[in-house]
């Protein structure tokens, strides 16, 4: 699926996944994938404490092959599936308190409809059934009366549902309801690396062995599904009800995650406007070892601008290649290399039609993969990042451990990655790119100094070792009530860790923590030594 | 002259004429200071506006709510401090809500989902489909009058079987590539394996003729047969029906040439046939491969035949098998008849000639089915409507399959060779007509397992039956092919019953229409 990392993907989150997996060797891990149909082949080595890969197909066809059951597990679909209608029909409160209530009642119909999957009930039949279909249709008109239908919160709903809709809807949020029906994983922690459908997994383990859920959130998914909805070619209605289902099993599973590790401060915003507990948020940034990204000794013989990452939608490279035609007015020679695999294909083709139109052929080149990030990095002059959302993007890092000075855009947490070493315009701003990168290009003594402040930020700020940390520390944390109670699923003395959405272990903790210990850090909202980086109240040091 | 100040002229005369009217009181009122009062509103001053109207510009105006508004501002690099320096709200989610308001005002109504065109020419090409079906028959006076019955009769079923069974296959593999957005790998499919089914149906062909006889005439019969049902299967697809009549056209103008004629040489007949099958085939594998050469694949669809099949053997098989069923049942109750009884093989037309009709109106419910989900109904309604809906086009079936029946006996009877059993058959084939409806509009529903099941037991009814029938009803001589005829009306009668009674629960079931 376009959401699938880990290991079956590559991409920042992938990067993330294996460094931790592969950074914090004293623990075991499963990795659980949800996947498009599951015919997808792992494009990661597995190093040798993954235990094993759980794919979770999507998008296959057929259905769990269940039995709709008669009687009582009928009935708790029906009382489930009613109050997931009543939120998926529901805009968005505007009252914090009723917004709270909302999102536990999405969670309660979240959990009835898992036992309703447990129970032998085939999800996906009864949510595409007629008296479902009915039900959604019924649901929305209600909602309607109830609201008015000339509630500035329906602007532009249909005041209808058509079945049409109603079944389309139905499809797609059963086949994202899949993990509901996967039995439970087991593990001393469940690790999400994104909010959104691979929770789900988390929430099952937490529901049926009380598994702690932690959930990293590099960009802000929610953000994300509605950017995507935006160009989308679903119907209105279909629009209003998926998305509906997106936020309210983000806001779910912010309420029912046991910690909540944003990869920026500035993606805390959504977190929190979503229901986040702020008291169990710790901001955590991606590192790199910069031994890994040496900084560059020379520079290129002509002035080069380098993109390294997907060619995405999201990344907005139209308005890269349209800036540089503007540096190329004031920059004779100028080139520009855009280096990554595409993630769409059509996007790409988009991209070097743009080329062309602008007469860039040969001074602008797209260039696939590149074996060599590093040489690729050195290559440039200025490293560029135009996306329209981040979250927390490796390239800027390790750009910056490279000695190379940044132009960016000003999405999720690229400011606090770059800070004062680099250029941050708005995105879409093809003259403000522009004019950072010729500024950059015609100034190489501020070239080196922004370079060599960019290098110094990542080694006192964003380096694998310091993440590792922190992560480590939050396990420590989250186990330590489950070793004391007992162990939670696992064989006892053998914890677990899961990391999912894609990854899942199996944690040995080497230095269990006190009970002493524990107390301090539970006194202190989790700020132990290893989470010295956010705090609770989410300042960072 | 812009919209606002005609319409502010227009006011002001309006002003000017109610003047001479009013009363004194009103005279004094000023004319002029109505036009900006209340048709030229100040700019707005408001930055927000502007924001608004550029969204709106960019993307429109429907939006789902306004986090949706958030998302797309921070896209275009709206911070919260921009929010609040430049457009005076808290945050970049204060702003999107009150934007979110205003854009809501500009957005333009839904469109109406547009109607389906009409497809006056494809109605036309599916309407001839019978007469394309019964273009083979062509072959069959000249083959007779050259060769001997028993192998005859074995090769017609043999190549007819093997032909329906192997066109139904490659057709479904075929969609299954376009399905997955590979034209080029389906046209290269199409036409290597309508070449493969010629060599299997060759093989087939000399394997009877070496082992039951029929010399030349039988060999060559089998893969000509199957050479028109892979071209027929390939110009269908390609929705090239005017190829398939203009190349068949002298190989049908030469056999009613022979049938009309005394039945002079065969090689009169069989000669232009097997020419015109041989062109028509030719042309059809070269349609398939242009088509596939035209598309332009992304490489990463590009897809083997073992890809298309991985998880679809289970679909496939009962494809294949629902196919083989279908043909059996039809092609063995006309296999006794080929040689000898002209009556009872003309008296099956009534169905060949209104299969056209009965594609049409299946690919009609079809689609009017997947319309009305649109409509305003709930399951309820779309249920009870989607039932009347297939119950009427199934009537309109058996109606034309009746006409033609009608039609059939009336010559049959002109030419005093009406007899019980071509009753029999005509009646059998009308009621096949409204069965044939109904399987297309369960394999459309995915039923190809149920489908199956039906079928083998509408074919096992025929067969268990006929000793059953010529017990129960002593009649005399030709006892054989009345109670022939008679058991398989009532093989159709139950199909007829079957089908209807594994749809009807799940016709009305949304899920579905996909």
């Amino acid at each position: 699926m376009s959401e699938g990392t880990y290991p079956f993907a590559l991409g920042g989150v992938s990067v993330w996944c294996d460094q931790l997996v592969r950074g914090l060797p004293e623990y075991r891990w499963e990795a659980v994938a949800l996947t498009v149909d599951g015919r997808e082949r792992p494009r990661w080595d597995m190093p040798a404490n993954v235990d094993r890969v759980v794919s979770i197909p999507l998008w296959s066809a057929g259905g769990s092959g269940r039995r709709r059951p008669r009687g009582r597990p009928a009935a708790v679909f029906r009382a489930a599936y009613d109050a997931l209608l009543t939120a998926l029909t529901t805009p968005p409160e505007e009252s914090p308190h009723r917004a709270a209530v909302q999102r536990s009642r999405f969670l309660l119909a979240l959990r009835g409809l898992y036992e309703f999957a447990a129970g032998g009930g085939d999800l996906g039949a009864a949510i595409r059934s007629n008296a479902a279909l009915g039900a959604m249709q019924d649901r929305w008109r209600e909602v309607g009366a109830a609201l008015g239908f000339d509630h500035p919160a329906l602007a532009g709903r249909p005041h209808r549902l058509t079945l049409a809709d109603a079944a389309q809807a139905a499809t797609l949020i059963g086949h994202m309801l899949r993990p509901l029906a996967v039995p439970p994983v087991r593990a001393d922690v469940v690790h999400c690396a994104m909010n959104g459908l691979s929770t789900l997994v988390g929430m099952t383990a937490k529901w049926a062995h009380d598994t702690p859920l932690l959930i990293s959130e590099h960009g802000v998914y929610l953000r994300e599904r509605y950017l995507e909805q935006v160009k989308g070619d679903l119907p209105h209605a279909v629009a209003v009800l998926l998305l509906g289902f997106q936020r309210g099993v983000a806001g779910a599973a912010y309420h029912l995650a046991d910690a909540l590790a944003p990869h920026s401060a500035y993606n805390r915003r959504w977190q929190l406007r979503n229901g986040a507990d702020p008291g169990r948020m710790w901001t955590m940034y991606n590192g790199v070892a910069p031994e890994l990204f040496p900084s560059a000794k020379t520079e290129p013989d002509e002035p080069t601008i380098v993109y390294v990452g997907r060619i995405d939608p999201l990344k907005d490279l139209h308005t890269l290649i349209r800036a540089f035609a503007l540096v190329r007015e004031r920059v004779p020679g100028a080139r520009l290399r855009i280096c990554g695999a595409a993630s769409d294909l059509r996007y790409r083709d988009s991209c070097l039609a743009l080329i062309e139109q602008l007469g860039l052929t040969g001074a602008a080149r797209m260039e696939g993969s590149v074996p060599d990030v590093v040489e690729a990095y050195h290559s440039g002059n200025v490293v560029a990042l135009t996306s329209i959302s981040e979250g927390f993007p490796y390239s800027v890092v390790e750009a910056m451990a490279c000695g190379r000075t940044m132009v960016c855009t000003n999405v999720g947490g690229v400011s606090e990655a770059v800070g004062d070493a680099g250029f941050v315009v708005a995105p879409r701003d093809a003259d403000a790119i522009a004019d950072a990168c010729v500024t950059l290009l015609r100034d190489p003594e501020l070239r080196r100094e922004l370079a060599a402040k960019a290098r110094q930020r990542v080694l006192d700020r964003f380096t694998l070792a310091q993440s590792l940390d922190d992560y480590r520390g939050l396990y420590e944390q989250l186990v330590t009530p489950a070793l004391q109670r007992a162990p939670a699923g696992g064989a006892a003395g053998v914890p677990r860790a899961v990391v999912g959405r894609a990854a899942a272990g199996r944690a040995l903790i080497p230095h269990p923590v006190s009970p002493a210990e524990a107390n301090r850090r539970d006194a202190g909202g989790l700020a132990g030594p290893g989470l010295a980086r956010g705090t609770s109240a989410g300042a960072r040091r | 002259m812009s919209a606002s100040a005609g319409a502010g002229t227009r006011l002001t005369s309006m002003a000017v004429a109610a003047r001479g009217l009013a009363t004194d009181e009103t005279i004094e009122m000023p004319i002029t200071g109505l036009e900006p009062m209340l048709v030229r509103p100040q700019p707005s001053t408001d930055p927000l506006d502007a924001l608004v109207a550029e969204i709106h510009a960019r993307e429109g105006g429907r939006f789902v709510d306004e986090l949706q508004v958030t998302a797309l501002l921070e896209a275009h690099g709206v911070t919260d401090r921009t929010a609040r320096v430049q457009y005076g709200y808290q945050d970049v989610f204060e702003l999107a809500r009150e934007a979110r308001v205003r854009l809501t005002g500009l957005a333009e109504r839904p469109r109406r989902r547009p109607g389906r065109r009409r497809q006056r020419g494809q109605t036309l090409r599916e309407l001839c489909h019978g007469a394309l079906y019964l273009l083979p028959c062509v072959l069959f006076p000249a083959a007779v009058a050259g060769a001997q019955p028993r192998p005859l009769v074995l090769a017609i079923v043999a190549a007819g079987l093997l032909g329906w069974v192997w066109a139904g296959g490659i057709g479904w593999l075929a969609y299954q590539y376009l399905n997955a957005g590979d034209e080029d790998a389906a046209g290269r499919f199409l036409a290597a394996s309508a070449v493969a089914g010629v060599g299997v149906a060759a093989v087939l062909g000399a394997a009877i003729a070496a082992t039951r006889g029929g010399g030349a005439a039988v060999g060559l019969l089998v893969p000509a047969v199957a050479a028109y049902q892979m071209a027929s299967t390939l110009l269908l697809f390609y929705r090239d029906e005017a190829w398939l009549v203009a190349l068949m056209s002298p190989a049908a103008l030469a056999g009613i040439a022979f049938l009309l004629g005394d039945h002079g040489v065969p090689a009169a007949a069989i000669v232009p046939a097997v020419v015109s099958i041989a062109a028509t085939f030719g042309v059809a594998v070269r349609r398939a491969l242009v088509a596939g050469a035209a598309s332009v694949v992304e490489a990463g669809r590009r897809r083997g035949l073992r890809a298309v099949l991985r998880g679809n053997w289970l679909t496939f098989s009962l494809v294949i098998t629902h196919t083989a069923l279908l043909a059996a049942l039809i092609l063995l109750a006309q296999a006794p008849y080929l040689t000898d009884r002209f009556d009872v093989l003309v008296a099956a037309l009534p169905l060949v000639v209104s299969m056209g009709f009965v594609e049409w109106r299946a690919r009609r419910f079809g689609e009017r089915s997947r319309d009305m989900l649109h409509e305003r109904w709930g399951p309820r309604g779309f249920r009870r409507r989607v039932l009347l809906l297939a119950a009427a086009n199934a009537g309109a079936c058996w109606l034309v399959a009746a006409a033609a029946a009608v039609a059939t006996l009336a010559a049959l009877r002109l030419a005093d060779r009406l007899t019980p059993a071509a009753t029999a058959m005509a009646a059998a084939n009308v009621a096949l007509a409204g069965a044939c409806f109904l399987i297309f509009v369960l394999a459309g529903l995915g039923g190809y397992g149920r489908l199956c099941v039906v079928l083998a037991l509408a074919l096992g009814a025929h067969f268990a039956a006929r000793p059953l029938v010529a017990i129960a009803v002593a009649w005399s001589s030709p006892a054989a092919a009345l109670t022939d005829t008679v058991a398989f009306l009532g093989s159709a009668v139950l199909l007829v019953g079957l089908l209807t009674a594994v749809l009807a629960p799940s016709l009305g079931h949304v899920r579905k229409y996909r």
